[in-house]
């Protein structure tokens, strides 16, 4: 029987869920965070009217449950999947994001690696909306919030990678006058090939490619870069030491401030376009 | 001596006669020269440099264990393929990459190091992984798919269907919701984050989040209610709450808390049903011996079992003490009955849990009076969303809502009640001594309280 009071809780909870499906989770900012996966890369960029991209995934499945905090409810959708290349501490953590959420887009390199679990990544996204990113491409996410593709310079797809690193896509997230330089684990070779192309790479904010490695973050491409801000992306003690001490001195004698994921957590950082500032957890 | 009172001792004589067998290690002998077995070939110690590898198949024969960063697989060995072909039997607990993800029923060749388990510091391991007839651990393994849907059929069928629920689940809810009804109606307790399981132990309601009698009452009330609203006679509403509770047993993943539940409970029923009243205790003890028939070693090495037991133990001998020390509570809302049963299980779990975790949670009473009203509404919330996302997702995802506010609700209550700085504080130095010791107190008083009501 439907009491009173049973119909009364009943009603309550249906304007609560009206309420909670209609208005939630608008900023008007970019929002983009520099997710703490361990060892290994993932950026999730939330554009002022609520699209979203996502930019590797981690080594492990952990990221599932972060995501899980950043989106909202009823947006269960990404809208750019961007994998720099196929080396696991990248892809690993985007297997559960593409089982579960809805992917409109997979920018990729199409180089191939040979192991059973990339086979089973490449499976499950076979049928979906998948792009070779190439220099050049432009990707328009709304007015003033554009993706532009520095890396490959040329297409890998097929090709016998000598080095997965330099199959990393490579791009700038551009909102109107703030930069993000996104480069993966491209090494300095890559950095190379993209300097060749004398384009205009000036970026406030410089996500440290390989996690700090030495062997990327070279100085011709951060003189041309001109980055304010660097964030490196590595897990506590890894096996690798990365951050590179050696990287580290590049980024301090050019003046440009560090923030750490092993240190920091969870980076996040907001822009309204004309500026950028770093939020407090 | 009285009928009950004879079965009841020879129950109890029966659990003691196990506490004597195990003392003397008749319980779990193993023939390490056994060659047809596959732990003939284990290797000792974590310096996999120097062992050899095997290579062998089998077919995977319990759900896979699936952690963030691996997943476990139970395969039952069939062949040796390498250092020479020949037939082999015995499980082994193969610890493999998180992708591609394995299926109960997967037949599999497997090349690893063959390692022989032992206790980790306090923790006895190897006894614990005994229980579930496993004396081998494969390490480096690379595992390779031959074929598919090798094990039972029945079981396939069930394990299937829990896995597409699940999808389900994951679709409808973002983490760390989705974990949380896995746990509460599929038991998939460890695909919950550890951050948050740790919350939930710190405020001492982990048990929620572990298929439990908790859960089972809940789901036979509901069940005989629609069966009655149905119209059903009770002879059938017996045999339909019998298949659905085994099934719910089987998809929960056949935990010994489940089990012991789920065997109670039908007890309880089937006596009703027969217009008798078996006395409380005896149905303790009967369930007890059931499910120690079909494995003794459940008694000593499996926590979930041990904790269901001390708990049921506590809602049955202490909760009439309880009723009268905190007749002053409010009886409004069920606040005083909810407060007394949490505290009894509580108190009789204890000594054990301080034990085994080393910390106590101090404001776990508290903590259940907020947190298991709401259980029964996520269950069904939970239910009613999977049910629509079989026919129209869009509605599920509406009703979904719902379940979602509400296991916030319950994460907030949950995550603020642990950041009490002294919700919980650590004790060292908790042998199995002070454990007795705690218990014998317990059962002293017990004996003092009930002296002094009659």
């Amino acid at each position: 029987m439907l009491t009173r009071k049973k119909l009364s809780l009943l009603i309550i909870l249906l304007i609560i869920t009206i309420f909670y499906y209609k208005f939630e989770d608008q900023s008007h900012l970019l929002r983009v965070c520099f997710i703490n996966v361990g060892q290994g890369d993932s950026i999730l960029i939330k554009s002022p009217n609520g699209k979203n991209i996502l930019i590797d995934g981690g080594p492990d499945a952990a990221l599932i449950h972060q995501l899980g905090n950043m989106h909202s409810y009823k947006n269960h959708q990404i809208d750019i999947l961007v994998l720099t290349h196929a080396h696991t501490d990248h892809y690993i953590g985007l297997i559960e994001v593409v089982k579960r959420y809805n992917i409109k887009l997979i920018l990729w390199s199409g180089v191939d690696a040979f192991n059973s679990d990339y086979s089973y990544f490449k499976n499950l996204i076979k049928n979906l909306n998948l792009k070779i990113a190439l220099l050049g491409q432009e990707y328009l996410i709304e007015p003033n919030l554009k993706i532009k593709i520095l890396y490959p310079t040329h297409q890998l797809k097929g090709e016998e990678a000598q080095d997965l690193n330099n199959t990393s896509v490579s791009l700038i997230l551009s909102y109107q006058n703030i930069n993000f330089w996104l480069a993966g684990d491209l090494t300095c070779e890559g950095e190379a090939e993209i300097l060749k192309q004398n384009l205009n790479l000036q970026s406030e904010i410089y996500k440290a490619s390989h996690h700090g490695s030495r062997w990327s973050n070279c100085e011709p491409i951060l003189d041309k870069i001109k980055p304010d801000l660097a964030i490196i992306q590595s897990g506590i003690d890894n096996s690798f030491s990365h951050p590179h001490p050696e990287t580290l001195q590049r980024l301090e004698e050019r003046g440009i401030s560090i923030l750490r994921n092993d240190q920091l957590d969870n980076i996040w950082i907001y822009s309204d376009g004309k500026k950028y500032w770093i939020k407090e957890a | 001596m009285s009928k009950s009172t004879r079965n009841f001792t020879i129950g109890l004589l029966f659990i003691l006669g196990l506490i004597g067998a195990n003392y003397f290690g008749m319980l779990d002998k193993i023939d390490y020269q056994d060659k047809s077995q596959i732990w003939f070939y284990n290797s000792q110690g974590f310096e996999f440099k120097n062992h050899p590898k095997y290579t062998y198949q089998g077919i995977i024969i319990a759900p896979p264990d699936t952690r963030t960063d691996h997943q476990k697989i139970k395969v039952q060995t069939t062949q040796l393929i390498y250092p020479e072909k020949k037939k082999i039997s015995g499980n082994v607990l193969v610890k493999t990459k998180l992708y591609p993800p394995y299926q109960y029923g997967d037949q599999v060749e497997i090349t690893s190091f063959l390692i022989q388990p032992e206790p980790i510091e306090d923790f006895r391991y190897d006894k614990y992984l005994a229980k579930d007839k496993i004396y081998s651990l494969a390490y480096g393994a690379n595992v390779k798919l031959i074929k598919s849907n090798q094990a039972n059929p029945i079981l396939q069928i069930i394990y299937n269907f829990r896995q597409n629920i699940s999808q389900q689940i994951n679709k409808i809810w973002p983490e760390p919701t989705a974990s949380f009804v896995n746990s509460i109606l599929l038991g998939y307790k460890k695909a919950m984050s550890e951050d948050l399981k740790e919350e939930f132990r710190r405020a001492g309601v982990s048990h929620i989040i572990v298929i439990s009698g908790l859960h089972i009452t809940l789901i036979t009330l509901l069940l005989s209610k629609i069966l009655y609203a149905l119209n059903i006679n009770r002879k059938k509403q017996l045999s339909i709450i019998l298949i659905i509770l085994t099934i719910f047993a089987i998809l929960s993943g056949f935990s010994a808390s489940t089990i012991r539940a789920s065997i109670m409970g039908l007890i309880v029923l089937f006596s009703q049903n027969i217009g008798r009243q078996i006395q409380k205790h005896l149905i303790l003890i009967y369930t007890a011996v059931i499910i120690l028939l079909i494995n003794p070693l459940l008694l000593f090495y499996d926590l979930g079992f041990q904790l269901s037991f001390l708990a049921t133990i506590g809602l049955i001998y202490l909760s009439p003490i309880f009723k009268k020390v905190f007749k002053f509570l409010p009886n409004k809302m069920e606040i005083q009955s909810t407060f007394i049963s949490s505290f009894s299980a509580i108190i009789m779990t204890l000594p054990l849990t301080i034990y085994q975790f080393k910390t106590i949670s101090l404001l776990a009473p508290i903590a259940n009076l907020f947190v298991l009203p709401l259980i029964p509404i996520l269950m069904l919330f939970g239910f009613i969303s999977i049910l629509a996302s079989y026919l129209c997702f869009a509605l599920a995802k509406y009703l979904g809502f719902i379940e979602y506010i509400l296991s916030k609700v319950l994460f907030e209550i949950v995550n603020n009640i642990s950041s009490i700085k002294f919700s919980s504080i650590d004790i060292q130095n908790f042998n199995v001594l002070t454990m007795a010791l705690s218990y014998i107190l317990i059962i002293i008083i017990f004996i003092y309280a009930h002296q002094k009501k009659t």
